[in-house]
Order: C-alpha cells, then sequence, then structure tokens
C-alpha cells in the first residue's frame, strides 16, 4: 500500500474543516477529483492559504490517511492571473471546474479530463475567445464522459440526411420520421449550421480553435443542445448555470 | 449514565457553535454549571437578547436594535462614500481601523457561483437604491481577497461603473509585521502590481 504520492492538480474548492484547517477538492491526472486537508490553509498568516483558491494549479506532495489525504507540501504553478482579471472569464473558467465536480466520481482517474481542463484554462488565459472555448469544453466534455452524441445519421433508424431536431435521450440526431417517437422535452431544434458546428468542435482541436467564428444564432442554439446534452447525461451538473449566465 | 441529562443537552447545544467541539463544549458546561445562577441567568438573557431585538438595518443591512443603525443615523459621516462589506462582521475592524468615515452596505454574502449563490441573492437592489437616492459617489469594495470576493468585487464594479461613481477596492500587500521572505508568492506578485511610489498619497 502506498503512504504518499505526488500530483499536479487544480483546486476546485475548499471548505472550512476546523479553525485552522480545510478541507480542499482537487482534480489531478493520477488521482482523478479528490479531497484532501490542508493543514493551516485558513490561518491569515498562513504561507499556504492563497494557494487553494479555486483555479489554482499547484504541484502537491500528499499523505495517504485513512480517512482524508493530508496535503504536506505544495508548490503554486499558476494562478491564471489573466483570467482573474474579467468577470466574464472568472466566471467560464468556475463553470468548467463545477461540470467537472458535479459529473466525476472522486478517484476516477482520468488523465483525458484533467488535460481537457488544464488546457482549455491555458487557453482561456491567452486569450482564447471565451464562448467558442466553453463549446468546445463541453463538446469534448461529452467525448470523455462517453456521451458523444451521434451528428452523421439518424440515432434511431440510421437515415443519413434531413435531421433537424437532436434526441437527448438517444444521444443524437434523429430524422423527422423518429423524432415523432421521442417523448416531450427530450428533443431540441437543431439547424444544419448548428450540426455542421457541433461535428466540428467533437472533432477538432483545442489549440485550433484561435480562427473560429460562428454566427450568433449558430453560438447560441449550440449553447442549449450541448448544455442539454450535458444535463440530460449528468443530471445535476448545470444546477447553477443561471448564477453563470448571470456573470458570463 | 456518566453525565446528568440536563448538563449532556447543555454541552449538545454547544457543540453546534462554531469550532467548539466535544471537548470545549465540556470545559464550558461545566464552567456554566459553576458559575452563580445570577450570571448564567445572564447569558441566557444576553442570548436571548440578541434573537429577539437584532434585526437588519433598513438602509445598510448592518445588525442593530434600532430601525436604523447609529452609522447611518450619524451626520457627521461622509455621505458620498460608501464602503461595501460582505458581512456585517466586517465592520468593525474597518471601524476600529479609524480611517474611514463614510456609510457601509452588507451585501449579506458573497458570490459564489459554484455554490450556486448568484446576485440576486445579495443585497445588491437596495445598493443601487441608495446610490441613486443618497448621492453616493464613490464605492469602496471591501470583501475578502478570495475567489468569491474576487468574483463579487468584479460583479459590482461592472454594474456600478455606469452609474458614473469611482469604484475602487481593499489594496492588496504585505501585511504590517510581515516578513518578506515568510510571504506567499501570489501575495508578493499582488503588492508588485499594486505597489506606490514613496511619499505619494494614498487614495483616502
Amino acid at each position: 500500500m502506498r503512504h504518499s504520492y505526488k500530483t499536479e492538480a487544480i483546486v476546485i474548492r475548499g471548505r472550512d474543516l476546523s479553525e485552522r484547517d480545510r478541507i480542499v477538492t482537487f482534480i489531478s491526472p493520477s488521482e482523478g477529483k479528490f479531497d484532501a486537508v490542508c493543514k493551516g490553509a485558513k490561518k491569515v498568516v498562513a504561507k499556504t492559504s492563497a494557494r487553494y483558491e479555486p483555479l489554482n494549479m499547484l504541484k502537491l506532495s500528499v499523505t495517504v490517511g485513512r480517512n482524508l489525504d493530508t496535503v504536506e507540501q505544495s508548490e503554486l504553478v499558476t494562478v491564471f492571473p489573466e483570467i482573474r482579471k474579467t468577470l466574464e472569464a472568472t466566471a467560464q473558467a468556475l463553470y468548467y471546474l463545477d461540470i467537472i465536480n458535479r459529473s466525476l466520481e472522486k478517484r476516477e482517474e482520468n488523465h483525458r479530463i484533467y488535460n481537457l481542463v488544464k488546457k482549455s484554462l491555458l487557453l482561456m488565459e491567452g486569450g482564447q475567445e471565451m464562448d467558442i472555448l466553453t463549446r468546445a469544453f463541453e463538446a469534448k466534455f461529452l467525448v470523455l464522459m462517453g456521451y458523444k452524441p451521434v451528428t452523421d445519421s439518424c440515432c434511431v433508424c440510421g437515415d443519413p440526411g434531413g435531421h433537424l431536431r437532436v434526441d437527448f435521450c438517444r444521444g443524437g440526431v434523429i430524422c423527422p420520421k423518429c423524432s415523432d417517437l421521442s417523448g416531450e422535452g427530450e428533443t431540441s431544434r437543431i439547424m444544419p449550421g448548428t450540426l455542421q458546428a457541433l461535428k466540428f468542435l467533437l472533432k477538432c482541436r483545442l489549440d485550433s480553435l484561435s480562427t473560429v467564428k460562428f454566427h450568433d444564432r449558430i453560438g447560441n442554439e449550440l449553447k442549449e443542445v450541448l448544455r442539454n446534452m450535458i444535463e440530460f447525461n449528468n443530471p445535476g451538473a448545470m444546477a447553477n448555470r443561471r448564477c453563470y449566465d448571470t456573470l458570463g | 449514565m456518566y453525565i446528568s441529562e440536563p448538563v449532556a443537552r447543555l454541552i449538545n447545544e454547544l457543540m453546534k457553535l462554531p469550532s467548539i467541539g466535544p471537548r470545549s463544549a465540556q470545559r464550558l458546561a461545566y464552567h456554566i454549571v459553576n458559575i452563580p445562577i445570577e450570571d448564567a441567568a445572564k447569558l441566557a438573557r444576553a442570548i436571548l437578547d440578541v434573537k429577539e431585538k437584532i434585526h437588519q438595518c433598513r438602509i445598510c443591512h448592518n445588525l442593530t436594535d434600532e430601525e436604523v443603525c447609529s452609522i447611518c443615523t450619524d451626520e457627521a459621516r461622509t455621505t458620498g462614500m460608501v464602503c461595501i462589506v460582505a458581512s456585517a462582521k466586517d465592520i468593525p475592524p474597518i471601524e476600529k481601523a479609524k480611517v474611514f468615515r463614510g456609510k457601509y452596505h452588507v451585501l449579506g454574502g458573497v458570490i459564489s457561483p459554484l455554490d450556486g449563490i448568484g446576485p440576486d441573492r445579495l443585497n445588491i437592489k437596495s445598493l443601487l437604491a441608495r446610490i441613486g437616492t443618497e448621492g453616493i459617489n464613490e464605492a469602496i469594495v471591501a470583501t475578502d481577497s478570495d475567489t468569491s470576493g474576487e468574483v463579487t468585487a468584479l460583479y459590482l464594479a461592472k454594474i456600478l461603473s455606469p452609474l458614473d461613481i469611482k469604484v475602487s477596492r481593499l489594496a492588496y500587500g504585505l501585511p504590517m509585521g510581515a516578513a518578506l521572505e515568510y510571504a506567499d508568492e501570489i501575495t508578493i506578485s499582488r503588492a508588485i502590481e499594486g505597489r506606490r511610489e514613496i511619499g505619494s498619497t494614498p487614495a483616502s
């Protein structure tokens, strides 16, 4: 049995444990989402107190405990200072962490989800346009969680053309004939342009988004479709969407 | 049972207080058992008085036993300046510093999207109403320098700036008496970003 481990991690959130200590939720490539005690992190004069704020990226040295692990040492990698300068960017970045926090079980090792969050935050820090980045994050998040939507043919009958609706329950586009079989509230209209944009986002590399631009109508519809897909597959993942919409 | 029922009940109630564990609760309970009954009655009365008489100030949401708190009724205070704090407990430390002579506005929390707390849950509508009626021309945002405090400050700056008032934020940096070698990297970077020329007058 291992007694300690070292990992890179991003702080998702923290809560008070006592007058001095905090329990912090991290996401890391090797441990997935996990909680650990950060001793002394609540003291006003603690050298480490500012490190365990949401969004910060750290290198951790953690001791395994019977119930909870304890962070023994930490080194700050970045606080994403550019993201923190604007309300919109901070809200979008916290939205990524919130979806992850609400969708992942603890200790599910997932390098790819961690890399998606890390890369998205680094691109946002570098000035990538936020709405497109967030849509790409949502599309890739669906893929990594195993809910990649079917976009090339009707997900019920396999009909290859004429898809005007997306069925969240069946996980993809559906033809007009099959859409009559879907339950109320389980489908949403999708324009051909939005479907093309969705196909692009499912395949593209995150670092190739700098030249991409969507028409407002497509962007708005894509936002609804992707968020409804995430919500349908991870009930509760979008619990705070209204709050993020107000801020972002 | 080795602890009598009334004492056990007192221990249970004391344990509900913040940062009071079983041992502290037991120590406090036995202290209360040993004090004169008049002192115990005073303690009980003080707790009940707080619950019965204290409520939010109609104007600034500070805690008060009057309809309007003593700060809002103090005519010697500057009316054009408001200090926005997250909670009523943030007012005493600012008052102790004796450098701010304006009025306050208590938000009743901070924006915390991860907890689903948005701006609609804070006392922001009453703040906007005050700015319209009290001739406020400067707002100092004095929320904590954690992520929620920062998000709240950014949101307030976004909604207050178009109203043609000056919006400022408490400065970041090294606390008095702190040694530089023990300061963390975030504090030092903020302190360098917010540095000011020696001899220059700080914002007043």
